[in-house]
């Protein structure tokens, strides 16, 4: 890629569905929901028979709006559905129900922040309201494509999800972090959407879709290249391989003086490569036009400032904040990042917990029992009340680290609150000095040898009778107070 | 007097009055179908007569039977739109117009034949309402096609303003001018089942939220009404006289009118034809022999060939041209040229109406014109659908008014009627 950068500059673009986690459909009554018995979440209008109209979701505008928002652009005062034609057994209507001119949300930007910290603006062109498409699933297929199938089967439960696609407009000046700017716009455009609650965002379950389109120019030109769209890259990982791939290919093929074909193209993961797909050129006639079954959507500012008021922070701000709150190195904080525990040690320390606590344990007992058990550190039942539970009954010595690590482990089994298992599995440490000076002055009466040791001033044999003392207590004595006892005891 | 003669509100008093019972009625007009209909739903309508007959209805219109046009979809009746892409095909849902018929206990005595998606002047409702087959029918009304036929077979159609009653159920010829229109031999049969059709409904997007009163009758003393003066080029001597007479009525009955001339209609038809094109051709997309109708597979056939061998044998010619003519509408290049200045023309003929209605309270032009081949209708019941306003088409008159005035239509409606009383009988 360095060497096809001495040449070229690279211009990308991106496409981004998001669907929508609305209880319905974008259209109908039917059910939003992923994984159900196929043709179970499905209306009359969603198969498209005769006499069947739309209904509008009014919570997939106020999402709409929100993502428009969220990406500081201006909402439509007035947008229209409008119907994009083509025949295509995923679509029951054979036309998508989408936005033309306007859409609800345009002219807007986001400012991603590549892994050096550095900040990279993306100018947003469009976020419009659409439907999603049917499953269609190849019987007979080589790989399950329909070259060589015999059949298809087609599933509507996903017909009419409500998506928002955003388009972004022509990236020029990434230069060698195209890559790195493509996985962190997408990931970036997760973190909103997730913040936001408008969708689940789990990109393999392809809630998440992103096109990346990749144009070549020779360094110094105004005119782009013709550009490739690779379709669904449906991971952060595979948008930056694939973006990559795709800007060592095009050089190769400028280089050697061929052109670029206007096409689609797919990812495919096994090769780490581009796949040419179907030819595409601008002239595709979708023949859009004003959906008449569905009247305009009309915003004004008391509702958009309803909906402002309700987004939570940009989650770019929000990270540089908390680091700045939390003091942590930036080492440890991309580690928390990744870790995907931010939220948890923000809530934390919200509840009482200090920063380094906080990061202690999700960082490092929870994550490792989470990371044995398959599941992620949030799931594993942990709250972050528990954390701070465990953080006092440490403070006041009702329990020592050691202990503290397995209680995490009681409370990922199920066994209750922290308080409760300490009680019920007797693991208070032992501080009744009576019970502890019994078992010093055992430890002392098996031990005569080093007693006087001690005695005669070799300090550090004070820890061979602590063992003996810990092992009488199971562990639960206060090693401190014991040593405390032995050395009044010799004094 | 046979039953059949009577009108659908005398057929209610004889009921009321216990003179005859919905089973003798239901029975009388079955006893007389004809060809005008494509289904009789004989048993179905004869058990909800017996059921009106055992008391278990109260509404005043309960056990007066009625026929449905075949756009209109139904769960117990196959729907076919007078399409053999649809032959045989019965819906799962019903449409809202007929649930509101069975829920105040109306008996459907059957669907009756229609151009094919409801697309031309052919009407096997009109028909059988005027040959006493039925007092009154559920039609669409799309650019004009109910009120002409009711001026060709002599009886009334009251398009109401769009969005008064549902089209949830209505196969969708064109989306934006479609509207569920009551036709009867009487003015007052007509307005009977548009109240029973008209309100809100959640199932259709563009259904107005509007408390309708349909029910006042003051007559037309004090109403101004815009007329033509002149006798239009495509308006018969017959046509014109008819008119006319229609309008001497109204000004004994102390209307007031001005001569009204709307310069953009001259625009409509064509305007009418290439929106009505564009949005049917998007409408017949969904007609593709995958989920519904009748699929024709050819040997080795990829999806694609399944689709046009379903379109090509399920269509008619007419069908077929007005969907290449509505694809080419909105293609590249055609969109800018013809179907965005059809849009202006259209919002041209609405804010002309809205004008005139500042100093007229209706229109009345001839209902009747010489062009009226296919669809495409007198050029004033077209700009009332290309504007969506309230409108009748009655013994010669065709009547509009400002949208919501559809209580109006009907009193002007009433008064024009009774120049030609018996005629439609």
């Amino acid at each position: 890629m360095k060497k096809a950068l001495q040449t070229y500059e690279v211009v990308l673009g991106f496409e981004v569905h998001v669907e929508l986690n609305t209880e319905t459909k974008m259209f109908s009554t039917a059910t939003n929901a992923f994984g159900d018995q196929p043709n179970s979440n499905v209306t009359a209008g969603d198969l498209g028979l005769p006499g069947t109209l739309p209904t509008i979701n009014a919570v997939g505008i106020d999402y709409g709006i929100k993502l428009g928002l969220a990406l500081n652009c201006t909402i439509a005062p007035e947008s229209r559905f409008a119907r994009k034609q083509y025949f295509y057994p995923d679509l029951g209507k054979n036309y998508q129900t989408s936005q033309e001119e306007p859409a609800i949300a345009y002219d807007g930007w986001v400012d991603v922040e590549l892994d050096d910290g550095e900040i990279f603006r993306v100018e947003i062109e469009r976020a419009h309201i659409e439907e999603d498409a049917g499953k269609l699933t190849h019987i007979g297929g080589a790989g399950g494509r329909i070259h060589d199938s015999s059949s298809s089967l087609v599933d509507y439960n996903r017909a009419g999800v409500p998506l928002v696609e955003i388009v972004s407009k022509p990236i020029v000046g990434a230069g060698g972090r195209a890559p790195e700017l493509a996985r962190a716009y997408l990931s970036t455009i997760r973190d909103i959407v997730k913040a936001l609650g408008v969708s689940d965002a789990r990109m393999e379950r392809g809630n998440i879709r992103c096109d990346a389109n990749v144009s070549l120019m020779p360094i110094g030109a105004t005119e782009f290249g013709t550009r490739t769209e690779t379709k669904n890259v449906n991971s952060t990982r595979a948008v930056a391989a694939a973006v990559e791939s795709e800007i060592i290919r095009q050089a190769k093929v400028l280089d050697s003086g061929g052109t670029i074909t206007q096409e689609t193209r797919h990812w495919e993961e096994e090769s780490r490569s581009t796949r040419s797909g179907r030819p595409k050129s601008d002239a595709d006639d979708y023949r859009y036009f004003p959906d008449p079954d569905l009247g305009p959507i009309v915003t004004d500012a008391a509702w958009i400032e309803r909906l402002r008021a309700d987004l939570p922070e940009n989650p770019v701000q929000r990270r540089r904040r908390l680091r700045e709150e939390w003091q942590f190195s930036d080492t440890e904080f991309r580690d928390v990042v990744a870790a995907g525990v931010l939220d948890e040690i923000e809530y934390t320390i919200t509840a009482g917990a200090s920063p380094e606590a906080a990061r202690k344990w999700w960082m490092g007992e929870i994550a490792r029992i989470a990371n044995e058990r398959g599941v992620s550190p949030e799931a594993l039942g942990v709250t972050p009340a528990d954390v701070v539970e465990i953080e006092k009954l440490i403070a006041d010595k009702t329990i020592n680290d050691k202990i503290a690590r397995q209680v995490v482990g009681h409370i990922a089994d199920g066994e209750g609150r922290p308080a409760d298992i300490v009680a019920a599995r007797s693991l208070a440490v032992v501080s009744d000095d009576g019970a502890l000076t019994a078992a010093v002055e055992e430890a002392m009466a098996a031990n005569p040898d080093v007693v006087e040791r001690i005695q005669g001033g070799h300090m550090q044999a004070v820890g061979a009778l602590i063992g003996p003392v810990m092992k009488a207590t199971k562990g639960q004595a206060d090693a401190g107070r014991v040593r405390e006892i032995i050395l009044e005891k010799i004094g | 007097m046979s039953l059949t003669q009577l009108t659908a509100t005398e057929m209610a008093e004889k009921l009321r009055a216990g003179e005859t019972t919905a089973v003798e009625l239901v029975t009388a007009h079955l006893d007389v179908a004809s060809e005008a209909f494509v289904h009789v739903n004989r048993e179905d309508a004869l058990a909800v007569a017996a059921d009106v007959d055992a008391g278990k209805y109260d509404h005043p219109l309960a056990g007066v039977p009625v026929v449905l046009s075949d756009v209109i979809v139904t769960t117990e009746m196959p729907t076919a739109a007078g399409s053999a892409y649809l032959d045989g095909w019965v819906s799962p849902y019903e449409a809202t117009v007929v649930t509101r018929l069975r829920e105040a206990g109306l008996p459907i005595l059957g669907k009756t034949r229609v151009a094919e998606f409801g697309m031309g002047n052919d009407s096997g409702a009109h028909e059988a309402v005027a040959k006493h087959q039925a007092p009154f029918a559920v039609v669409s009304d799309t650019a004009g096609t109910a009120r002409h036929s009711a001026a060709e077979t002599g009886v009334v159609a009251v398009k109401p303003t769009y969005g008064a009653i549902s089209r949830y159920g209505l196969v969708a010829a064109v989306s934006s001018m479609d509207t569920i229109t009551p036709v009867a031999r009487t003015t007052a049969d007509a307005k009977a089942l548009h109240e029973i059709l008209v309100g809100a409904d959640q199932l259709d997007p563009t259904s107005l939220h509007h408390e309708w009163d349909l029910a006042t009758d003051t007559g037309v003393d004090g109403v101004t009404l815009g007329i033509t003066v002149t006798q239009p080029d495509n308006v018969s001597d017959d046509a014109w006289s008819a008119y006319q007479h229609g309008v001497r009525a109204l000004h004994d009955a102390g209307i007031t009118t001005m001569e009204v001339t709307l310069e953009s209609l001259d625009q409509a038809r064509q305007a009418a034809h290439i929106i009505g094109a564009a949005e049917f051709s998007a409408n017949l997309a969904k007609f593709d022999g995958i989920r519904f109708g009748n699929r024709v597979t050819p040997a080795n056939a990829t999806v694609q060939d399944v689709i046009t061998a379903s379109r090509g044998a399920g269509f008619g010619y007419a069908t077929k041209r007005r969907v290449m003519l509505g694809t080419q509408m909105l293609s590249t290049g055609t969109i800018e040229s013809h179907f965005r200045p059809a849009q202006r023309v259209r919002t041209a003929i609405i804010n002309d109406h809205h004008t005139a209605f500042e100093t007229v309270d209706a229109l009345a032009v001839p209902a009747t014109t010489i062009q009226g081949k296919e669809y495409e209708s007198a050029t004033a019941g077209v700009g009332a659908s290309l504007a969506g306003l309230p409108a009748a088409s009655v013994a010669g008159v065709h009547i509009c008014a400002p949208p919501y005035a559809d209580e109006l239509v009907y009193r002007i409606s009433a008064v024009v009627e009774q120049t030609t009383a018996g005629a439609a009988s």
